[in-house]
């Protein structure tokens, strides 16, 4: 487990990316009509608690330097697109919203998840 | 016919009743982030309790008492009042997690919060624990837990690289940006998942419920041989699907709801609709044997008549104490406290109360005057001290690892 503040953003952008990632394949198999929409609703929230465990975790920890600050402004942009895909995602599961957006959110996930667990892994390095 | 029944409904209700609300997350954490590189750790964890559950179980069957009761008659109150105090909290710790994994499996069900879920779940476990014989209980939550098979089923549904995860079995390496502290602290969440202590004291006091006698004692033996094992088999199924769907994307699993994206890419709704039926079976199987060996190990120990095989009214404070330990893990729950945390660690507290559990079961079942001829053999007595020594070891080491790994982080 690296320290630092590189290190806590590094964790939270990885637990963010990784929700982004869960989130996407559960839209991916609600899409294909393998998965109920309790199950993947269930999900879905399940991936939202994780985003604002891991926003609450970023915006409460200080930061010394601008380009920590700026880390911070970047994990925290990352986390409201991916907070505003989930509950998209969420709201069409729930048949407000046109099925057919379903792959297009859940790529935009799968997305947004990739570069995240990338900036993760470059910052826990770094911290 | 009847006789060949009996021993297929045991097997079937030890497979079914293997696996709780701990091995379902545990594995699931540790195949997204190790693959099945700790597939090792199961039939090292089943083997353990296969031997001290069938050893438990052999000293109730021969004496006609159970394991605790005999513990502190024996070794005394100062070693069972230590023996008490780490089961009855880490039961207590069990409970909760499982009585927080029925509401989980239900909000899967329903999409209802599992807030308003976890009181209900835990009326229906006392009312089931109150009103229904100890047999009935135990056969259905085994035989509808086997609903679980689904996961094993699923695997093959997937159709993986078998090489690949044969390699990950049996070359284990940690994947980039793994550390070996955190390997072995979920090794030793594996070991602790597979032989949490409630098991020992449900099966020694079910063996006293159920009336077991010598002649119970070579049936008794092939439930735990072929059960344990099969169980076994679903708990490594679990890690392979989290290692093959979840792992490639970097997901982490943290919560129940990430354990059925596999399955339902797998099987579809059908599939997904088995396994929480039989995560709700499971989880409720584990919620009634947890409650019931806290009101074992507390009645035993403090001389009260206890049983479900006696009326309420004749075990009062037996059942007291069920009814007092559902409250507390309500009470927990209710805290917001995330089921799947409390699961996690209720796993590695297990762990580092396993010597205090094991090693009186070794010593009593060693002990001719409780046992006459049926004292341990050779061979079970080594493979006993050589998993006293490993359970000693994971106990020591389990606190230490927490601390540097974070919990596992």
């Amino acid at each position: 487990m690296r320290g630092g503040v590189e290190g806590d953003f590094g964790r939270a952008a990885q637990q963010i990316g990784s929700a982004a990632v869960s989130a996407q394949l559960s839209l991916q198999v609600f899409a294909d009509g393998r998965n109920t929409t309790a199950a993947t609703d269930t999900a879905l929230s399940d991936m939202l608690e994780e985003v604002d465990q891991a926003v609450s975790a970023t915006a409460d920890r200080e930061v010394d330097t601008p380009d920590q600050g700026t880390l911070r402004a970047e994990v925290l942009q990352a986390a409201n697109t991916v907070t505003g895909q989930i509950i998209r995602g969420r709201d069409i599961v729930a048949g407000v919203g046109e099925q057919t957006e379903l792959t297009a959110v859940a790529a935009e996930l799968g997305r947004a998840g990739t570069e995240l667990l990338d900036l993760g892994d470059r910052l826990e390095a770094a911290g | 016919m009847k006789s060949l029944f009996a021993v297929a409904l045991g097997i079937l209700t030890a497979i079914g009743g293997f696996l709780d609300i701990g091995d379902l997350v545990t594995n699931a954490v540790v195949g997204a982030r190790f693959g099945l590189s700790l597939a090792w750790v199961v039939p090292v964890g089943v083997l353990g309790i296969c031997v001290f559950a069938q050893m438990s179980g052999r000293v109730a069957a021969v004496s006609g008492r159970a394991t605790f009761e005999i513990i502190r008659e024996r070794l005394g109150p100062r070693m069972a009042v230590a023996n008490l105090c780490a089961s009855f909290l880490i039961n207590l710790l069990t409970l909760t997690a499982e009585v927080g994994g029925i509401a989980l499996a239900l909000q899967l069900a329903s999409s209802v919060n599992p807030k308003l879920w976890i009181p209900v779940a835990a009326l229906a476990v006392w009312l089931v624990i109150w009103r229904v014989k100890f047999s009935v209980m135990e056969n259905v939550t085994g035989v509808v837990g086997l609903c679980l098979v689904m996961f094993a089923v699923a695997v093959f549904l997937l159709g993986p690289d078998w090489g690949q995860l044969a390699d990950q079995v049996f070359t284990p390496s940690l994947s980039d940006g793994e550390n070996l502290a955190a390997y072995w602290y979920y090794a030793i969440a594996l070991f602790g998942a597979a032989m949490t202590p409630y098991e020992v004291f449900f099966f020694s006091s079910g063996a006293v419920e159920e009336k077991w006698t010598v002649r119970d004692l070579a049936k008794s033996r092939l439930n735990v041989l072929v059960g344990f094992p099969l169980g076994g088999i679903l708990s490594v199924a679990i890690a392979a699907l989290s290692a093959i769907v979840l792992m490639p994307g970097g997901v982490e699993v943290s919560s129940l709801s990430q354990v059925l994206i596999p399955v339902a890419e797998a099987g579809g709704k059908l599939a997904v609709a088995v396994i929480i039926l039989g995560i709700v079976a499971a989880t409720f199987g584990a919620a009634l044997e947890t409650a019931l060996s806290g009101g074992y190990t507390l009645a035993q120990f403090l001389g009260w008549s206890w049983g479900k095989f006696r009326r309420p009214v004749e075990a009062a404070r037996f059942h007291l104490t069920m009814l007092v330990l559902l409250i507390v893990a309500v009470g927990v729950l209710m805290t917001g406290v995330d089921p799947i945390l409390v699961t996690e660690y209720s796993v590695v507290f297990s762990a580092i109360a396993l010597p205090l559990t094991y090693l009186p079961v070794l010593i009593i079942s060693n002990d001719p005057q409780y046992m006459g001829e049926h004292v341990n053999g050779p061979v079970v007595n080594a493979i006993g001290t050589v998993y006293l020594v490993i359970i000693v070891a994971a106990s020591a080491a389990a606190i230490p690892l927490m601390i540097v790994t974070g919990a596992g982080q």
